[in-house]
């Protein structure tokens, strides 16, 4: 039989707000109209967990109100199970607020089950979550002592299964229907209950009193799906107040980069780039996505450059919910520096242009590249900064290939796009014909002149067929 | 009495007369000329304001410079498409070239002054006309910061106010090449203008020989072609 531990977390919700501590707060189950978590002002203030929203209200005066959201905490849970995933391996998800986790296969591993336990309580409470847990040698026996706030981790069979018996049935999982039923017929606990043969209890009551009765005990196989961590990182935060001014959302969300940084680094690998969605009062949201060419994990690093983004942003509604996850990733690279030359500045030239780039917008900082094309104006592109190739797949070359001719005369400025020529010049050299392009339709007969312009500036010049003069580009 | 003096000077507590600052580090130029006239060359780091009409060779007279980088070269808001071609026949890695063309000329500075204090790279070329005095001084701490050389290409204006450059030049053209004048240095005087014949290094951009200029054509010339 394996050992198991359950951890249950009764105010998850609650504990995962971002919020001012200064008030009173309770969470309210719509449906059923009782108070489910409550911080601790409400509780001095003598509200207790199952009150009406209406006793509590006059209990407390200035109350703060929240509904009850099962999905959030079910998000809550996989961030959990994520984050204690370095430490055990099978963990399995108890929706809406429990985790199961097998600690028989973990023994060998962390030489004991006290080793094991203070290694996963020292990773729980890094966490704000408030939990109850317990260990039992079956999955349900573990859950009813956790949710008992049994709090002991221990592998004594007979504890275990006497702290069992003591409990209500209430507390266990079964309905409400069977619970009348058995203390009907004086079964008021667990101990009462077992102590009944299979046997009997298969005639008296239906099967699944008897599958659950097997399944607390151990004696019937109890499957359990176990949770595997996804590749990517994305997790949000409500924020409790609504935020108008970006530069408050800094300290959320560095809370959330703190947890990438820990999501990276277990995984040893490098964020390159990042998308944080701002959902919005309105209904809509804002996308924003911010890349680092070097890759980076450190939180740090990530908040210089959403500071920078965030520079350049509009918001046309108050931000309510933060939501960051990663785009691409990469496996960590070794970095190398040249030991000579020794490091020069703080930033290689690649964490310079995320750095360039978040402030500037990604098309305001290119790279140059030169194709095989024969006309001036596909010759020399722009293209993504360090890649050495051209954009085109058609002419794709890289820089290299292309033999260096210093005679080969080139304009150092190109305009955006020819203009008439308007002025007096003197030719210096040419012309040089370009007559080419004829494969993809863009047909170009040109004459290139060198010319010197009156006022002492030496200019690139064409003449089409036509006749006509145009300037194409300055030798600066 | 004399080993105090010398453990006074040791300390730099004394200051004599024959004491000189060290001359700062150079960077030759490739033009013998203009190293002769600067006492070495540009300097290896600081501020260089240039200022010049566009199109007479201001670029071409820094290429042996950029040629000497090895780190990146950022051309910040050039007038135009800045040509891959030129710099590559030229002889300059590509892969080491940034091109910014920022919306404003805050962002300008700023992108400039990231670049300069990085330490990734070797030159910034920043097309702007006019400059305050603070941020230049701003450029320049971080240019010592990322030893980092910094261009200021500027218009022909000649009105502000002196900067805190570590070096002026003023360019004008001339048949064989460029009229320089050095308008400041520092730890030197300014040099009035003198001819830099730049006929050697690129002889298609001297105009001597009157033979080899063919007048434009004019309407009456396109009649007869």
């Amino acid at each position: 039989m394996s050992l198991w531990i359950y951890l249950h977390f009764p105010a998850l919700q609650l504990n995962s707000l971002h919020y001012d501590q200064s008030h009173g707060l309770v969470i309210v189950d719509g449906r059923r109209n009782e108070i489910v978590q409550l911080n601790q002002i409400a509780q001095e203030n003598g509200i207790k967990q199952g009150l009406g929203l209406a006793s509590a209200a006059s209990l407390c005066s200035d109350l703060q109100v929240l509904q009850y959201d099962p999905s959030c905490e079910a998000a809550k849970l996989k961030e959990i199970a994520h984050w204690l995933y370095v430490i055990t391996s099978d963990i399995s998800l108890f929706e809406p607020n429990g985790l199961l986790l097998r600690a028989s296969n973990m023994l060998t591993l962390y030489d004991g089950l006290s080793n094991y336990w203070e290694s996963l309580a020292a990773q729980l409470n890094a966490l704000p979550f408030d939990y109850s847990f317990a260990s039992g040698y079956s999955p349900f026996a573990a859950r009813v002592l956790a949710r008992k706030c049994f709090n002991r981790i221990v592998d004594s069979k007979e504890a275990l299964l006497s702290e069992l018996k003591r409990c209500a049935l209430s507390e266990t999982e079964l309905t409400p229907k069977q619970v009348a039923k058995l203390t009907r017929v004086g079964v008021n606990t667990v101990g009462d209950l077992l102590s009944i043969p299979m046997a009997d209890v298969a005639k008296r009551f239906d099967v699944d009193l008897v599958n659950y009765v097997g399944r607390l005990t151990g004696k019937f196989h109890h499957a359990v799906e176990f949770y595997h961590p996804p590749e990517k990182f994305n997790r949000y935060l409500d924020l409790f107040f609504e935020v108008e001014n970006l530069s408050l959302l800094e300290k959320p969300l560095l809370k959330l980069l703190s947890q990438l940084q820990a999501f990276l680094r277990i995984r040893d690998q490098y964020a390159h780039e990042l998308s944080l969605l701002l959902t919005l009062r309105n209904n809509q949201s804002c996308q924003i996505s911010v890349t680092s060419s070097a890759g980076e994990y450190r939180q740090e690093a990530w908040l210089t450059l959403f500071q920078l983004k965030f520079e350049s942003i509009k918001l046309s509604a108050p931000v309510m919910r933060i939501t960051l996850s990663t785009e691409r990733v990469a496996a960590r690279q070794g970095e190398m520096a040249d030991i000579f030359e020794g490091k020069q500045g703080k930033l290689s030239s690649l964490e310079l242009l995320s750095l360039l780039q978040a402030k500037l917008g990604e098309s305001a900082v290119k790279g140059l590249c030169v194709t095989e094309d024969p006309r001036p104006h596909l010759s020399s592109q722009f293209c993504q900064p360090f890649s050495g190739t051209s954009p085109l797949a058609t002419s794709i070359s890289r820089n290299s290939s292309i033999p260096r001719n210093k005679s080969r005369l080139r304009p150092s400025i190109l305009l955006p796009s020819p203009k008439l020529l308007r002025e007096r010049i003197s030719i210096a050299q040419g012309p040089e014909r370009v007559s080419t392009g004829w494969w993809d339709g863009q047909v170009m007969i040109r004459d290139y002149f060198i010319a010197r312009a009156e006022n002492g500036s030496w200019l690139w010049v064409f003449r089409t067929p036509e006749q006509q003069w145009f300037l194409h580009g300055v030798f600066s | 009495m004399s080993d105090l003096i010398d453990l006074l000077e040791r300390k730099r507590l004394i200051w004599q007369g024959r004491y000189s600052q060290p001359a700062p580090e150079v960077v030759s130029s490739g033009y013998p000329l203009l190293d002769e006239k600067l006492a070495g060359g540009l300097p290896k780091t600081g501020v260089v304001s240039i200022q010049s009409s566009i199109g007479i060779g201001e670029l071409r007279i820094l290429m042996n410079i950029l040629l000497s980088k090895s780190r990146l070269v950022v051309f910040i808001n050039p007038p135009g498409f800045l040509c891959a071609e030129f710099l590559y026949h030229q002889g300059i890695d590509l892969n080491n070239v940034l091109v910014i063309y920022p919306r404003r000329k805050n962002e300008a500075l700023w992108a400039a002054e990231q670049c300069l204090k990085s330490g990734a790279c070797s030159a910034v070329l920043l097309w702007q006309h006019a400059f305050e005095i603070h941020q230049v001084k701003r450029l320049k701490i971080a240019c010592d910061e990322g030893d980092c050389l910094q261009f200021l290409m500027r218009g022909c204006a000649r009105t502000e106010a002196s900067l805190p450059v570590s070096l002026s030049m003023h360019l004008a053209p001339h048949s064989q090449g460029l009229d320089v004048s050095i308008t400041k240095r520092k730890g030197g005087w300014p040099i009035p203008a003198f001819t830099l014949d730049v006929s050697t290094y690129w002889p298609v951009f001297c105009y001597a020989k009157a033979s080899n200029v063919i007048p434009f054509p004019t309407a009456h010339h396109q009649k007869i072609v």
